[in-house]
């Protein structure tokens, strides 16, 4: 079973409140972020739009 | 002195010797350490060989024993399918152990083949020693060596299975990595979030297509284990370009349920399109993976097992 650990977006509308999320400032910051969270969690990013990015553990 | 008088008077022992020796001839001869690299190293090969050498004595001797209608000796045939039993425990054990480090692994059905593959083994040298013995025995030992040498070719005969080549035709199917997906050919692999991570698939990835070549085929090639013995047969062939905590870096394959054809995208090390389609063709079919539905789904009445 996948868990999903953690979303990465640069529009605050696509995250609900309590979720665990980072809000970049633009495109560019999000694909740095998202590649760090990646590593840092050893998790994988899977893109679902532009603009928002989930990290899922599939260990 | 050891001369044709004197062994002309000693048919038993002759029997038990030649038998012994062509039992552990056979076990040597089906010991192989080859891309599956395992056993590559000397201990392993040494426990092989000891246990070889035992399945040998164990079926050269019953054949005096039975002619001195001594029958209580079969009961160490019985001892040593309990023995042999324990090795397929031990090598399972083993390579499960193994797998947990392993980037691709080998999956349970495989090493439950390899397991099934140690045991049977030697059972073909306590057959062959048998044999033999019980040639040399009771006619000469002429005799023993001659079927000795034909065992030694059965045994051989038996160590070519089929492979993936028998159940499918393997071709190459173009990786396509944008718009943050994966696909060989038609068939969508993943969703791949980072563009970084997509250069690396359009750089170093190979896809192929596996086409079944029959109804039951198709439903070999969907066997989970047989799918990660081909991961694993070709990662170790061709080295793998990952490492641990690149979870987004990983070879897949997955079906197109249309059609049945299972699409393969690998990350190899050696980026050798030849290299990998015969590494590919090459992957043993798993026994406990092969399936006939066409064979299960007769009509009634007729006999399908048993």
């Amino acid at each position: 079973m996948v868990k999903i650990v953690m979303l990465l977006t640069t529009d605050a509308t696509n995250v609900s409140d309590g979720s665990s999320a980072i809000i970049a400032k633009s495109e560019e910051e999000l694909q740095n972020l998202t590649n760090a969270m990646e590593k840092i969690l050893d998790c994988a990013a899977h893109k679902l739009k532009d603009g928002l990015y989930m990290i899922v553990d599939r260990h | 002195m050891i001369t044709a008088k004197w062994l002309a008077g000693h048919h038993e022992l002759l029997g038990v010797t030649l038998g012994t020796a062509f039992g552990m001839l056979a076990r040597i001869v089906m010991l192989r350490s080859d891309y599956r690299q395992y056993p590559a190293y000397p201990h392993g090969k040494i426990i092989h060989l000891a246990l070889g050498l035992i399945a040998g004595a164990l079926g050269a001797v019953a054949v005096p024993a039975l002619m001195s209608k001594d029958y209580t000796a079969i009961t160490f045939l019985s001892l040593a399918a309990q023995q042999f039993r324990e090795v397929r425990n031990m090598e399972r054990g083993t390579l499960n152990a193994i797998d947990e480090q392993e980037l691709v692994p080998r999956g349970a059905t495989y090493i439950e083949g390899i397991a099934v593959v140690f045991e049977g083994r030697n059972y073909l040298a306590i057959a062959t020693a048998l044999i033999v013995s019980f040639a040399a025995t009771l006619w000469s030992w002429i005799w023993g060596v001659f079927l000795g040498i034909a065992c030694i070719a059965i045994v051989l005969r038996f160590m070519k299975g089929k492979t993936i080549q028998d159940i499918a035709e393997v071709s190459f199917a173009p990786v396509v990595a944008e718009n943050a997906g994966v696909s060989v050919g038609s068939i969508y692999m993943m969703n791949v979030g980072l563009e970084s991570n997509l250069e690396i698939y359009r750089k170093q990835a190979i896809g192929f297509l596996l086409k079944p070549v029959s109804d039951d085929a198709k439903v070999t090639l969907a066997n989970l284990g047989l799918r990660q013995a081909i991961l694993h047969d070709v990662s170790t062939r061709l080295g793998l370009y990952r490492d641990d905590g690149d979870p987004a870096l990983q070879p897949l394959a997955k079906l197109d349920l249309e059609t049945g054809s299972l699409g393969v995208l690998l990350l190899p090390r050696e980026h050798n399109p030849d290299k990998a389609l015969k590494s590919i063709c090459d992957v043993p079919l798993l026994e406990s993976a092969v399936r006939r539905p066409t064979k299960a789904n007769k009509p009634k009445g007729e006999r399908t097992h048993g």
